[in-house]
């Protein structure tokens, strides 16, 4: 670069535009006097380099030491922006099509991919609603037994503590400023003409102290005072005392107890995964009793300055010496999480992986409003060019198409807010139950603030190609010719491609989910569905087995119990029959056992486990699941003093005697030895995926309490006209039951999939709105690219070409197009569907069939996009061309 | 006008105060300034044209230069610039407040006496 080009490229860099517009040419000529001036090749360069210092020295010192505009300069300036924002808007009125699609473009992908990230931002990113939130962690012991066990071993790092590990833990621990320990169970309170559950929290003083929580109201309970009394969350005390100050003071009946509320607690109290409606005291048993007993959770909040590893060790110290250093005892180390994240755990790869489709699709979205405008900016040259002949600085022509795509961009963001705040709503709603925190989703300002900088940068770069190409397009020429450049297309075309291939990218995605949801309905479960009610029951076990009752009468008045409720509810007319299990098919239940299957050695460090349902003798007669071999349980198995026998699943049966010689072996479980009667297939009974235990076994449950709650009914009636019905009966048989759920089997598992169908729906909408964009950017580029190539295609066609040829020329370019595009698009999905891995099911993440679907959709789009344009191009009237 | 005293500009800016007396001799351009500032200074101030019109810009929003009519047989698209009464006001005053400093020096005989 010559010395002058230089000086020139660092003056426009450096200096302010008011110093520059007053003095810059005069600089620009002194530094050339200077160097002319200088004597050697060395001084000139020396001179050059002083020059060069000085516009560094001055750049500062100019914008330091006065304010960029003197107030004599402000007003042009100012003046000069309100005229370009009247020609903006003049403008934007004149393209209204392309005004209003761009706006439209930008406001799906900032609202999409807003409220996405608002939703991410709610349940996995937020901060608790406690003072000081990083200090806080949950404690877990780590619990190496069930790192060998593969039903537990997910969770042998986050495991619990039991009552005399918690004590110990807490008198001896210096790691926190304070911790405490809770649990969570359902409590009984009354409820019209029955009984509903409320989550009841018990919680040791030290969980109030490390939250740092004030009561509203009243007092928090203190640690001795043991079962008596309890504070209520805000939303319980709105909707069970409608807000009353008086309430504390009064009485709440729990299972029968009779506590005192003390006290209050603030509105925005809330425990991740504690999600108690009234806490009480937590009562621990004495001494080392329940050593073995792991429930009770721990949240504590670290001192300043102490390392989480030197909590942890603290904790692994404790824990190893809790028993004196028994051998026996499971519990090893220590391990700390913090709040926010242990609740979410389970959300976060599922909506990180929403949130980076929804940044694709507003990716694709800034990509069309790009093409829309700069299809509009090629389709101005002329207009500009005319305001350049009319002695209108470039720099100001370039302002003024600046403040239009920033208009737009702006345009768009306000636009995408309005859309965003709707569809927060729509994705809070639609989300399968069970996320944490949802309630409190709002639009997040901060990502609608980064959705709507990326619009504006968009109108800002897309403003910037057609100011660049008009410093370098000469107006004479344009005004003389009126057929626009042939460069702005390459550039629009590689947006389009680029466009195509983050469509195809989403279109594989939700292909991929489509198919699996496709699979999953498919999954044939191992037994009719249809017909079968499922209701969820919680007795009353406190009253079943009161403190101090002989266990052995108490568990015959629970068969007793049970059993008159059964036939209760068998006297409905229309239900057939009543099955009890101990785990209700596609819930949270799943037990399991380590079993000693007869004549089975089990490899070094394996653990033999299996899952393990306890089930009326009914219980395959109402489920209809056939024996393959054998038979299955009867109701004359199900008879206090029966032979212990079980019924195994294929895989089992398979798994440990792999010479088929299961009828008749053993297989020991809770030191008593079962013999197998009967082999059935493997059921899906857990989830549809077949993720549940690879290995089941089912055992008469003795009609006890071991299956107690959970019944499945065999009836032709609808659920609306039985629901009462039950209602009726149950409560009959004993007021104290609490109805949970009554749900159709095949809804159940219907809603098994729920977070299955969100995923896809969403990819689904996120795909199709991509498509969208792509179809208007392949018609708009092919409609630009007819108009630029109007002469050639009169020519053409006045030399003979046929109207299919003119028709092929088009329809090839825009196939080389979707081509590109869709090969781009597979190449990009092949590595970044890895991240749906672990959501697809039932076929492959790569497989050909979803892929090539997903290019030939985006092939057809293309192609059927271009046919306006196409035809138009065969239509060019030669005439009219020469004329023009 | 008490707001325009030469003395509110004092202490001058050294680049400042060389302009001044630059355009002391007469009107001049940029180019031309630097040479006299060179001149006057012995060759230790050598302004870059950046540092030399973003003073003489400043003189000008104040008052001290101005623009003048470019001299006949002169370049005709360069701007010429001339002192301002006020100008010569204020060169004048800081001329004065240094011959004070001067002095001083002398006196406390950090300064040989005049030949």
């Amino acid at each position: 670069m010559s010395a002058p080009r230089l000086y020139d490229a660092l003056l426009r860099l450096l200096v302010p535009a008011w110093l520059r517009r007053r003095a810059g040419d005069e600089m620009r000529a002194t530094c050339a006097e200077r160097l002319a001036a200088a004597g050697s090749p060395r001084e000139r360069r020396r001179e050059l380099a002083r020059e060069l210092a000085g516009l560094v020295r001055v750049a500062v010192l100019a914008r330091v030491e006065r304010p960029t505009f003197t107030p004599q300069e402000r007003r042009p300036v100012l003046d000069g922006l309100r005229q370009d924002l009247a020609f903006a808007v003049r403008a934007a009125r004149r393209h209204r099509a392309v005004a209003a699609l761009a706006t439209l473009t930008l406001a799906v992908g900032v609202g999409a991919s807003t409220a996405m990230y608002s939703v991410i931002d709610g349940v996995l990113l937020r901060p608790l609603p406690f003072e000081r939130p990083e200090q806080l962690v949950f404690v877990h012991p780590t619990i190496e037994e069930w790192r060998h066990n593969p039903s537990l071993q997910a969770n042998w790092q986050l495991g619990v503590f039991s009552p005399p590990e918690l004590r110990a833990w807490l008198a001896a621990q210096r790691s926190f400023e304070a911790a405490g320990g809770y649990t969570v169970r359902p409590a009984r309170v009354p409820n019209g003409a029955g009984s509903e559950h409320i989550p009841v929290g018990q919680a040791s003083s030290g969980l109030w102290a490390a939250l740092r929580v004030r009561p509203l109201l009243g007092r928090l309970p203190a640690d001795d005072e043991r079962d008596s009394v309890a504070v209520l969350t805000y939303a319980f005390w709105q909707s069970h005392f409608g807000g009353d100050s008086a309430a504390v003071g009064r009485d709440l009946r729990l299972n029968d107890h009779r506590v005192r509320v003390v006290g209050v607690l603030p509105p925005r109290f809330a425990l991740v995964g504690a999600d108690a409606e009234v806490w009480r005291p937590l009562a621990l048993p004495e001494g080392m009793r329940e050593l073995g007993n792991h429930y009770l959770r721990v949240v504590g909040r670290l001192r300043d300055g102490v390392a989480p590893s030197h909590a942890e060790e603290e904790l692994a110290r404790v824990l190893r010496g809790v028993d004196g250093g028994d051998a026996g005892h499971i519990t090893h180390g220590g391990h700390l999480v913090s709040p926010v994240r242990q609740a979410t755990e389970a959300l976060r790869a599922p909506l990180l992986v929403l949130g980076g489709a929804s940044l694709v699709l507003l990716v694709a979205a800034c990509a069309n409003a790009a093409l829309l405008l700069l299809g509009a900016g090629a389709e101005r040259t002329r207009e500009l060019a005319v305001r350049r002949a009319l002695g209108a600085r470039k720099a100001r022509v370039a302002r003024q198409l600046l403040v239009e795509s920033v208009l737009l961009g702006a345009l768009g963001a306000a636009a995408g807010l309005a859309v965003a705040a709707v569809a927060v709503r729509l994705l809070v709603a639609i989300m399968p139950e069970g996320v944490p925190r949802l309630a409190d989703v709002g639009v997040d300002l901060h990502t609608f603030v980064a959705a709507a900088l990326l619009a504006a940068a968009t109108g800002v770069a897309v403003g910037c190609f057609p100011a660049l190409s008009l410093s370098r397009v000469d107006a004479a020429e344009s005004l003389r010719t009126s057929v626009g450049t042939a460069r702005g297309g390459r550039l629009q075309r590689g947006i389009v491609v680029a466009e195509l291939a983050l469509a195809t990218v989403l279109l594989v995605g939700a292909g991929l989910l489509t198919r699996t949801m496709r699979e999953l309905q498919r999954v044939r479960p191992g037994f009719a569905a249809d017909g079968l009610l499922a209701v969820k029951l919680a007795l009353p076990w406190d009253r079943l087995y009161p403190p101090g009752a002989d266990p052995h009468a108490a568990d015959a008045a629970a068969a007793a119990y049970v059993g008159r409720l059964t036939d209760a509810v068998r006297g409905i007319p229309g239900v057939s029959d009543v099955a009890l299990t101990s785990d209700m098919p596609y819930s949270s239940d799943r037990g399991t056992n380590s079993v000693e299957p007869e004549g089975y050695v089990p490899a070094k460090g394996e653990v033999v486990d299996a899952g393990r349902r306890f089930v009326s003798g009914n219980y395959f007669d109402v489920m209809r699941i056939p024996a393959v071999q054998g038979r299955t349980l009867g109701t004359a198995d199900d008879r206090e003093g029966a032979e212990r026998v079980m019924v195994v699943t294929d895989a089992f049966a398979r798994h440990f005697w792999p010479d088929g010689r299961w009828l008749d072996r053993t297989v020991g479980f809770w030191g008593e030895k079962y013999r197998v009667v009967g082999v059935i297939a493997d059921t899906r009974e857990h989830d549809l995926r077949g993720d549940e235990d690879r290995f089941k076994f089912y055992v008469p449950a003795h009609s006890s309490s071991d299956a107690g709650g959970n019944l499945l009914l065999r009836t032709r009636m609808p659920t609306g006209a039985l629901v009462p019905l039950l209602r009726e009966r149950i409560w009959g048989a004993d007021r104290a039951i609490v109805v949970e759920e009554m749900t159709p089997m095949p809804e159940r598992m219907a809603r098994s999939l729920a977070e299955d169908r969100y995923r896809t729906r969403l990819m689904t909408a996120f795909s199709a709105a991509a498509a969208v964009f792509s179809l208007l950017g392949v018609y708009g580029v092919m409609s630009r690219a007819v108009v630029r190539r109007r002469r050639e295609l009169g020519v053409r066609s006045a030399l003979g070409a046929p109207r299919r040829q003119l028709l092929a020329l088009v329809l090839g370019d825009a196939a080389r197009v979707g081509a590109l595009g869709a090969a781009l698009g597979i190449l990009l999905a092949l590595g970044a569907s890895r991240a749906l891995e672990r959501f697809v099911w039932g076929v492959p993440r790569l497989d050909p069939l979803t892929y090539a679907g997903a290019a030939a959709a985006l092939l057809a789009l293309s192609l059927a996009a271009s046919l306006v344009p196409a035809r138009r191009a065969a239509g060019v009237d030669v005439m009219r061309v020469i004329r023009d | 006008m008490a707001g325009r005293a030469p003395q509110r500009f004092l202490p001058l800016p050294s680049l400042s105060y060389y302009v001044l007396l630059a355009l002391g001799e007469g009107a001049a351009h940029g180019w031309a300034v630097i040479k006299r500032i060179r001149e006057l200074t012995d060759g230790t101030a050598n302004p870059s044209s950046g540092s030399l019109y973003l003073a003489m810009v400043r003189l000008e929003d104040d008052g001290l230069i101005a623009e003048s009519r470019t001299p006949d047989g002169d370049d005709a698209r360069r701007r010429y610039y001339r002192l301002t009464p006020l100008g010569r006001d204020v060169a004048r005053a800081e001329s004065e407040r240094l011959d004070r400093l001067v002095r001083r020096a002398r006196a406390l005989d950090l300064l040989p006496a005049p030949k």
